[in-house]
């Protein structure tokens, strides 16, 4: 569990991820959140041709299905429209001998060693529209929410980095052929603290080792 | 010379690649997630960096000699 989340140097305001930390299943759920804001208000949507497309809570009667991918069924897609967010791999970088935060000075005697990584990863936001053009124009409507908002969005998430990584091609679903996507595909990067602290102070450890002698 | 008909858009594109949702990775998404990273390392050397006309050495201490034979008996 990280101890704290330093957002590249750069004092922001808090957010209430950073007592959780940028996890992949919150991460998840930040983004699942955004496009079902964003396509729960008409006045959200730029592309007047997806304006019919608005979002609700009942998935029976929702024009538009947004839902991670674990809970993708094609039988409940009928013949709507989708966005289905899939978290992608996420990758460990280490920019330090042992992952030690060197230059760092524990005030006070509980501190063991203070470590640190990077870590980067990457989600698909599938865009699924009944015909290439739909999928187009959804793909390119979640794209464009992504790119403009990601400063904002990198804020508050408490990450490093974020950023619209790629608009993939058209292709055909495989488990719903009268069905196609757009993979939009985001990137994001993080550095992790994190702080390993002994149960007991220094002098606790050193009464332990002493013998007596008679 | 024949004319080609026109593409309707928004007809189903039969030659369109398929994906499998659960198992589909984007091209080349290891290479993005490298260049991540890379900027974020290049940022953390940059901040690290003293800043102009500073230093980053303090030369008021003299350097202490780790073994001075001059000294020795």
């Amino acid at each position: 569990m990280p101890e704290s989340v330093i957002t590249n140097m750069v004092p922001e305001p808090p957010s209430s991820i950073c007592t959780t930390g940028p996890m992949p299943h919150i991460i998840n759920g930040a983004l699942l959140s955004l496009i079902r804001y964003q396509f729960a208000d008409i006045s959200n949507i730029t592309q007047p041709a997806l304006h019919k497309y608005l979002w609700n809570k009942d998935e029976k009667t929702s024009a538009i299905l947004i839902e991670p991918v674990y809970k993708w069924n094609p039988r409940n897609i009928q013949q709507r429209p989708a966005v289905i967010v899939k978290r992608g791999p996420w990758k460990v970088h280490r920019i330090s001998i042992g992952d030690r935060l060197h230059a760092y000075v524990a005030d006070e005697g509980y501190s063991e060693f203070t470590q640190q990584v990077l870590m980067v990863g990457s989600h698909v936001l599938f865009c699924v529209g009944r015909t290439g053009l739909e999928a187009e124009e959804i793909g390119t409507e979640v794209a464009m929410h992504m790119l403009g908002f990601s400063e904002l969005i990198r804020q508050q998430l408490s990450l490093a980095r974020f950023q619209l990584d790629s608009i993939g091609d058209v292709h055909r679903i495989v488990e719903c052929q009268d069905h196609f996507a757009v993979p939009v595909t985001v990137t994001y990067g993080m550095q992790l603290n994190w702080e390993v602290v002994r149960q007991a102070p220094i002098w606790m450890r050193t009464l332990a080792t002493i013998e007596v002698k008679e | 010379m024949t004319a080609q008909p026109p593409v309707d858009p928004r007809q189903p594109q039969q030659q369109a690649a398929a994906i499998d949702l659960m198992t589909y990775e984007p091209p080349n998404i290891q290479a993005s997630l490298d260049r991540v990273s890379a900027s974020m390392q290049a940022n953390a050397v940059q901040s690290t960096q003293p800043a102009a006309g500073v230093s980053p050495v303090d030369t008021r201490r003299a350097p202490v000699p780790i073994f001075d034979p001059g000294r020795s008996s």
